[in-house]
This record gives structure tokens, C-alpha cells and sequence, in this order.
């Protein structure tokens, strides 16, 4: 029995009819999205509440007022987008008209994962929708209560004829994968990835994948500890840790360690009060599983601050670990929790080389007064996105791509970048058919003349003069 | 002598070692490249007129112009592309330097194809090197003259260790998809790009996959038919049709089929001459396997021009088909060999929805003089690339991207798309470290009413 067959036909049909090409049904269906959020915030706060604890503020501004942000992007700009962007031609193509053409790939899958279960669905969403293709969103099984909204609140936005949610966990997801599409777009573990690439090889279809790492936080001894806590503690405890751009684990000097260590417990204790478990900005993790792995991970090295857990609650307390091992779990995994570990290195170099040893991460954070240090670690590492001296703001820029490189993931999106991942870039060449004069020189028989000058124009690199 | 591992593993070496970074190195290599070009120009040509009886011309002008070219325009391209790229700003991030950073992916790994075995295999390399990366040539082997001499001479003018290139066949080319790459581009057919694309995904390697694909040409009744037939018919023949980009098979009117055929007929025998075995200019088939594969597309067919061949010498004649029906094996393959099916189709509608029906292929054509025509089939087809009243030449523009579109392939490169597709554009946000009280608004604990936007 084949779940998905009857749905992915019907949206392929309806993509061969063509509806999806013209500018005001693809307004249409973003407009309806922007409805979807403005008619539904209480219910998608209660369902993150129900979630992921996450507070009201959490929920406005990570996925709530993100994605509207976005829709508005691409409602502003959706027609520049889609217009054919004109490139130079050479010399031999002077005469002709070269240019881009922005197409839709087709059916698009979207597979969303939980822990920003709105923003990381809408997103994607979006920049399928804007560039014209008919979407399949499967959202994450974990993230039940934004799983039950997308699934029966959202498709009446939506024109159903091209849009489509469809339900499962990894067996069902498997089974969905076994069909073809024309842009497969995953967030996930690089676990995942591989699973879902491989499947997406069988059909020859291109892929964006936005996987996670450990990303590494230096903070230089040149810096103000209490800064730098306060914005490695909101950016590492948001959303629980449960994010995929947080700050992993931090890399610095024993001195500025014994700094830090004061004022992080200051930053956390003004965040989230003496305690945290009692404070509404302080999320919970998603599953039982997720909970137990995280509270092994707590017996890594030595609780410095925090190290508090409560099974009935999925409550982990805001924690900072030192006297850690690189071989521990806590190293060797990525966190995705309220847990932030403090490995110590003797100088920039020394961080540096920590972090070319190991797989590429989604971003990385590097913390100095001297802005020559930040260059530093940016020219001499890499990374999907970098920040100086904050966590993830660099996200919110909706002109920088946000995605991953090596094991932290391929492809990218965020604003046009959407657009432009959800699209065929076709080159197009319209020639006239006068002039034949001109191209004469390329047909055969060539003769030894022609070869000189041939020959003679590539020497004063004119080759592309009326060869062509 | 070294293991497949043990030469990624020294470009690996030598790449992180930081040897390629700064750009004057770049350039170093990619000038070591063009003298390559100029010096051993006899040797390539050579090994060109061996492998698919390339002649000089052909040679030039269909593969080392276009490399020499890329050069040139890489290497004065190239400061611009590597510079950082600023940004638009928002409201909270004015006082910020944001910018997109351009880095180099690591090694990568090209594996070029047997029909442009200099130019597919060079031409992407040439990118590869400009963004900074070591590269791992794996030439075909099918065009085993021209891989032998790529093995030899590189070495002599690249850096040894960031530019092996590795030879072999089917056994090497697995061994080598074992090993950890950064990127793959591979040139090839549709078979192989997916066994590609599994082992890249083992590893989470992107690809930039060039396949094939069966071209269509569109020729409209409303059209000059002596200058479409002679473009397409130079298009068609060249390399003895082995050409990712050339006209896999014609779509037209029946009213017209006996003129396309005529005029066909008439470019092919100024360009060829009446018996193309005789021709300088004219190209054979790569190998026995082919031939057969191509002769046998014949087969049942109506033959109106050609329809000979020669298992000695691999020479197939420029043959035309017509009244070829869609469900034959000429129409089921791409035909990579001198051989123009001709499938009827009344009107563009028709022909739009055969096209729409296919595969996506890696180039469409349309011969029209009416402009309407034209939009009409761009607009509802898809392909990699098309050009309109000519073949071929979209993919000679280095500011186009050059690729495919699902079966044809994925990702592109040329110009300035190689350089971004060997690179990572790695975003980038630089605060400065001071106006704490300006952030404290985003801290917890939240406002007791959050605030209407």
C-alpha cells in the first residue's frame, strides 16, 4: 500500500497544468501563509508551548515573526525575483540576447525537523512556494502539537491542488523517499542526511540539506567576560539549547575561564532566576529520549553551574561544564541541549588547530575586542556561517545565505537565496537567424587559412570575435 | 608506486597546509596551465586526432580555445570573486560589518568524459583551481591517449601534489569514490551520476553532476530553413554527433520534412563533402562498443540520407532519419553519433507536449522567426540550457551557467558559476564587542506583555 502515490500525482498533474507559473497565484498562496500565522498565533504558541515549553516571546521571535518576516520578503520582491536576469555576452554574442531564466523545479519536497517546527517548515515553504513549485511538507512526528496545526490548519491556506502535508516517522519518511522529486529540502542530523541524500541520488534529484556540528565558541583573553556570557548564555539556553546554530561548546584560556565561569552564572541567573525550572523563558526538551541522552551527557568532566534535571518535567537546568575530555560524549556529539562545556586552550593557535581537526560545523563564534583576532579564526577555519562577538544573529540577515559546508550540510536559503535554491537557473540564448555571413568561418571544410585565423585570434585572445 | 588513498590523502595534505589560499598561487597554477597549453599544443592535438580523429581545428576550436579562454577570463576575474561581498543590512545590524566570505571547499574531485577529453575535463579544473581547492583529475579512459598525456604532462607544469591526476578505468574510478571529497562534478551518463551521487552521499559530498539527455530541436514551419538545416547540421555532425550539447533528434511539420531533409543534405555535403569518410573535418566513434550501439539505432528505420558505416575505422555517415516513430530505440537513447532522427509532429503544441512528456534534456532548440513561437516553447519546457535559431552556443557564453536540469544533471559551472561552485560563500556577521545596554531588550526574563509589532 502506497500512502503517498494518489497525493504526489495529483500535485504533479497539477504543476503540468501550469498553475503555479504565473506571479499572482504564487502571491496568493504566500498571502495565505501570511493569513495562516496572523489567524493562528494563539494556537501556534500553545502548540510550542506544548512543544518545547518555548516562552510567548521565544515563539514571536524565532518562529513566529521570522517566517512573516520572510513571507514579506519574497511577497516584495516575488515579481524582481522572477524576472529574467539578463548576463553579458561576449564578443561572439554581441548581437544575441543571453540571459537566466528562473524556473520552477517541479514537486518539492519539504522535510522540517522539531525544534523550531514553524519557522523551519514556513521557511523552506516559502521559497518552494515563491519560485513556483508544488510542495510536500512532512514535518517533524516529534514536534507533535505544530505537527497537528500544519497538518489540519494550514492546508486550508493553501491552494490543496499543489500543496500537500503528509504524516510519518522515519519508516513512513522512507517510504516517501522511494518516490521521485524534483528538490528534496531536509533539516536534520548528518545522519539523516546521508539517508536522505542517497535516496535522492536513486532519482538524480538535487538536494539542500541543513545539518548540525558542534560549533565552537573562542573567546579570546581580550574581552570582557560579562559581555561575551551574556551573549553566549542567551544564544547557547534558547529554546533549551535545542538549536542548530548554538554555540556547542567554548574554547578558551584557563585564566578567562575562571572569568567566564562568574559571569555566566550571573547571566543565567538573571535570565531565568534563581530558578530556572520556575521561569517561563526557559524551554524543555522535546522527548524522552532527547532528555535521557542529554542528562548522561551531564556527568562529563565537572558541573561548574548548573547540572540540575527532572525526569517528569523534561527540565534540564542551564549548565556549564569544565574539566572535560575531548574523547567524552559530551565531545563528541552535538549537544542540542542546555549543556555548554568549557574545554580550555593555551592560545589562539591552539583553538584554531582544535577546530581544523574536527568536521565542519554550521557556524562558529569567536569572541575579541581585537577585531584582528576575530579575522583570525574566520580566515583560518571555516564554517557554514560565522559571527564576531554574538551567537546567531547573522541568521536574521535575510541577504546572508544561511547553510551548512562539509558535514554541516550543502545548499543554502534564507530570502532570494530561497528563491534561487527552489529554482532551475535555465541559460538561454535567443540568436537571430540573419548574419550567417558572420559565423561563416565555423563550418567545415576548414581550411589550412581558416586555422591561421584561428590561431592568430586566439594568440590576441579575440577568439570569441565572429567565430561563433 | 601510491594507492588512490595515498594521493587524496597528499592533496589533502598539501591543501590544508594552506598552499592555495593566497591568490597569487592560484594564479601561478593557472598560468602553469596555459603554458601547458602553448607548449605541448602539438602533443594535445595529437592525442585529440588518436583518440577521436579530432583535427586541428576541431582540436582548437572546439576544446583548447575554449579552456584558454576560461583561463584568461578566470584570472582576471578572479580578485573580484574572491574579495568579500557586502551585504544589505537590517534595522538591529547597522553597526555591523556583514558580508558574504568566499572560501575554498577542499579537494575536489573531477572526473572528466571521453568526448571533449581536454576541454570537459580541463575547463571545470580551471575553476576548481581559482577557488582555492586541490584537485583530483580523473581523465576517461576511453580517450586513452589523451589520458595518458594528461597523466604525463600535468605533473611537469601544476603542483605535483595539489593536482594528481589519477589513471585507470572502472576499478580506479570505484576506488576513488571511496575516498572523501568536498565536492564532485562528474561528466558522464545517467547511470553513472547516480552511482556517483550514492557515493557522495556516504560522505555528504555535494556533486555537480553534467549528464545527458536527448536534445530536442524545434523546427518551426515560420522559419529560414537554409540557414536553420546548415546550423543544425553543424551542430549535429560535429565530433561525429558526440556531443553532450548537440540536436539529439528534429521535430517539425511533415509539410516540411522532405526540405529539412534536403537542406540537411546540401550543408552536409559542403561541409563534408559527398563521402565524409574522406573528410579531414569529420570525426569517428570513440570505440567498437559505440559504433555497434549507434549502427544498431538504424535499424527498421527510414534511412534518407547515409545509413553506412565502417567497424574498421569507427566511421558512421552524417544519416538522416525520417517518419521515425517515438517508441523506437533511436528515440529511446541518447544518440551521441552522427545519426538526425526526424519525428513529425503537427504544430507547436504537439511538439511542446512530446518535449514536456521526456525527460528533461540538457539543451533545447527552436528554430523560428516568430518571436512568439520561441517564448511559447521556452516557456512551457524545461531544459538545462537553450538556445534559439542556433545549437550549441549557450554553452560557450562564460557568463551562462552550464548544466542540467533532472535527468540532465545538477549544479552548474562556467565563468564565474565554477568559482562559486568550488567555493563556500560563508556568511558573516562582525559585531563589535561593546553597546551591551543596546542588546539587553532581547534578554530574558521577557516582558510581562509582548510587544504589537
Amino acid at each position: 500500500m502506497d500512502p503517498f502515490a494518489d497525493t504526489l500525482q495529483r500535485l504533479r498533474e497539477a504543476f503540468d497544468s501550469g498553475c503555479t507559473r504565473p506571479a499572482e497565484f504564487r502571491a496568493a498562496q504566500l498571502k495565505g501563509l501570511s493569513r495562516f500565522l496572523q489567524e493562528n498565533k494563539q494556537l501556534l504558541q500553545e502548540a510550542l508551548a506544548q512543544d518545547l515549553h518555548k516562552s510567548a516571546f521565544e515563539s514571536e521571535v524565532s518562529e513566529i515573526s521570522i517566517s512573516q518576516n520572510e513571507i514579506n520578503l519574497a511577497l516584495r520582491n516575488l515579481r524582481a525575483w522572477m524576472k529574467d536576469e539578463k548576463v553579458p555576452t561576449n564578443l561572439a554574442t554581441q548581437l544575441d540576447s543571453a540571459f537566466i531564466r528562473k524556473e520552477p523545479f517541479g514537486l518539492v519536497l519539504v522535510i522540517a525537523p522539531w525544534n523550531y517546527p514553524l519557522n523551519l517548515s514556513l521557511e523552506p515553504l516559502v521559497g518552494a512556494l515563491a519560485a513556483g513549485n508544488c510542495v510536500v511538507l512532512k514535518p517533524s512526528e516529534i514536534s507533535k502539537g505544530t505537527e497537528k496545526v500544519l497538518a489540519e490548519v494550514l492546508p486550508r491556506y493553501l491552494d490543496q491542488s499543489c500543496f500537500a502535508v503528509v504524516l510519518g516517522g522515519p519508516q513512513e519518511t522512507g517510504q516517501l523517499l522511494e518516490h521521485k522529486f524534483d528538490y528534496i529540502f531536509f533539516t536534520g542530523s548528518p545522519r539523516v542526511g546521508k539517508v536522505v541524500m542517497a535516496a535522492a541520488a536513486e532519482h538524480l534529484t538535487p538536494v539542500t540539506l541543513e545539518l548540525g556540528g558542534k560549533n565552537p565558541c573562542y573567546v579570546d583573553d581580550n574581552c570582557d567576560p560579562q559581555t561575551v556570557a551574556n551573549r553566549v548564555a542567551f544564544f547557547r539556553y534558547f529554546n533549551a539549547g535545542q538549536t542548530c546554530v548554538a554555540p556547542d561548546y567554548i574554547l578558551c584560556s584557563p585564566e578567562m575561564q575562571a572569568r567566564l565561569l562568574p559571569a555566566l552564572q550571573s547571566a543565567i541567573t538573571r535570565f531565568y532566576g534563581e530558578d530556572p525550572q520556575s521561569s517561563p523563558d526557559l524551554g524543555r526538551i522535546i522527548s524522552e529520549k532527547n532528555f535521557q541522552r542529554l542528562r548522561c551527557l551531564l556527568s562529563c568532566g565537572r558541573v561548574a553551574i548548573g547540572g540540575q534535571s527532572d525526569e517528569s518535567d523534561r527540565y534540564i537546568a542551564p549548565t556549564v561544564l569544565v574539566g572535560v575530555q575531548e574523547t567524552e560524549p559530551v565531545m563528541q556529539e552535538e549537544i542540542f541541549g542546555p549543556i555548554l562545556p568549557i574545554m580550555n586552550v593555551r592560545s589562539l593557535d591552539e583553538a584554531i588547530e582544535f577546530i581544523r581537526r574536527r568536521e565542519k560545523p554550521l557556524a562558529l563564534y569567536a569572541f575579541s575586542n581585537s577585531s584582528q583576532v576575530v579575522k583570525q579564526v574566520l580566515a583560518q577555519t571555516s564554517s557554514g556561517g560565522f559571527c564576531g562577538n554574538d551567537g546567531f544573529m547573522h541568521m536574521t540577515v535575510a541577504s546572508l545565505p544561511f547553510g551548512g559546508v562539509g558535514a554541516s550540510g550543502m545548499g543554502s536559503y534564507h530570502g532570494k537565496f530561497s528563491f534561487d535554491t527552489f529554482s532551475h537557473h535555465r541559460a538561454c540564448l535567443l540568436r537571430r537567424p540573419g548574419l550567417e555571413k558572420v559565423y561563416a568561418l565555423r563550418y567545415p571544410p576548414h581550411t589550412p587559412r581558416n586555422l591561421r585565423v584561428l590561431l592568430a585570434a586566439m594568440e590576441t585572445r579575440s577568439c570569441g570575435c565572429a567565430l561563433l | 608506486m601510491d594507492t588512490i588513498s595515498e594521493v587524496v590523502q597528499r592533496a589533502r595534505a598539501a591543501f590544508n597546509a594552506g598552499k592555495t589560499r593566497p591568490l597569487q598561487c592560484r594564479v601561478q597554477q593557472l598560468e602553469g596551465l596555459r603554458r601547458l597549453i602553448r607548449e605541448r599544443e602539438k602533443d594535445l592535438v595529437g592525442a585529440l586526432a588518436a583518440d577521436l580523429r579530432k583535427n586541428e581545428w576541431t582540436a582548437y576550436y572546439e576544446e583548447i580555445m575554449y579552456v584558454l579562454e576560461e583561463i584568461d577570463y578566470v584570472i582576471k576575474k578572479l580578485p573580484e570573486w574572491a574579495a568579500d561581498e557586502p551585504v544589505e543590512k537590517t534595522p538591529q545590524t547597522q553597526q555591523d560589518e556583514s558580508y558574504i566570505h568566499s572560501e575554498p571547499l577542499g579537494v575536489v574531485l573531477i572526473i572528466g568524459t571521453w568526448n571533449y577529453p581536454f576541454s570537459l575535463t580541463i575547463q571545470p579544473m580551471v575553476g576548481a583551481i581559482a577557488a582555492g581547492n586541490a584537485v583530483v583529475l580523473k581523465p576517461s579512459e576511453l580517450s586513452e591517449n589523451t589520458a595518458s598525456l594528461l597523466a604525463t604532462i600535468l605533473p611537469q607544469y601544476l603542483d605535483k601534489d595539489l593536482y594528481p591526476v589519477i589513471s585507470g578505468g572502472v576499478p580506479e574510478t570505484t576506488e576513488v569514490l571511496k575516498e572523501r571529497f568536498d565536492h564532485i562534478l562528474y561528466t558522464g551518463s545517467t547511470g553513472v551520476g547516480r552511482i556517483v551521487m550514492m557515493a557522495a552521499a556516504k560522505h555528504l559530498t555535494p556533486v555537480t553532476l553534467g549528464l545527458g539527455g536527448k536534445n530536442p530541436c524545434y523546427v518551426d514551419k515560420d522559419c529560414d530553413l537554409d540557414v536553420a538545416c546548415r546550423r543544425i547540421a553543424w551542430g549535429k555532425f560535429m565530433n561525429s554527433g558526440q556531443v553532450c550539447v548537440a540536436p539529439d533528434y528534429i521535430l517539425c511539420d511533415p509539410s516540411i520534412q522532405n526540405q529539412v531533409v534536403e537542406k540537411l543534405t546540401k550543408s552536409l555535403k559542403e561541409f563534408y563533402g559527398e563521402d565524409a569518410k574522406k573528410s579531414r573535418d569529420y570525426g569517428r566513434i570513440i570505440n567498437s562498443l559505440h559504433f555497434q550501439r549507434v549502427m544498431g539505432l538504424m535499424e527498421g528505420q527510414k534511412v534518407a540520407y547515409g545509413g553506412t558505416g565502417d567497424a574498421t575505422s569507427r566511421y558512421i555517415a552524417p544519416t538522416i532519419l525520417v517518419d521515425v516513430d517515438p517508441q523506437s530505440p533511436v528515440m529511446q537513447e541518447e544518440v551521441f553519433g552522427p545519426i538526425m532522427p526526424i519525428v513529425c509532429v503537427r504544430g507547436l503544441e504537439e511538439a511542446i507536449q512530446f518535449i514536456s512528456q521526456r525527460e528533461k534534456p540538457l539543451a533545447l532548440y527552436v528554430f523560428s522567426l516568430n518571436d512568439k513561437v520561441i517564448k511559447k516553447l521556452i516557456a512551457e519546457t524545461s531544459s538545462g540550457g537553450v538556445t534559439a535559431n542556433d545549437v550549441i552556443v549557450h554553452s560557450t557564453v562564460p557568463s551562462l551557467p552550464y548544466g542540467g536540469v533532472g535527468g540532465s544533471g545538477m549544479g552548474s559551472y562556467h565563468g564565474k558559476k565554477s568559482f562559486e561552485t568550488f567555493s563556500h560563500r560563508r556568511s558573516c556577521l562582525v559585531r563589535p564587542l561593546l553597546n551591551e545596554e543596546a542588546l539587553r531588550a532581547r534578554y530574558p526574563p521577557s516582558p510581562a506583555k509582548m510587544p504589537r509589532h
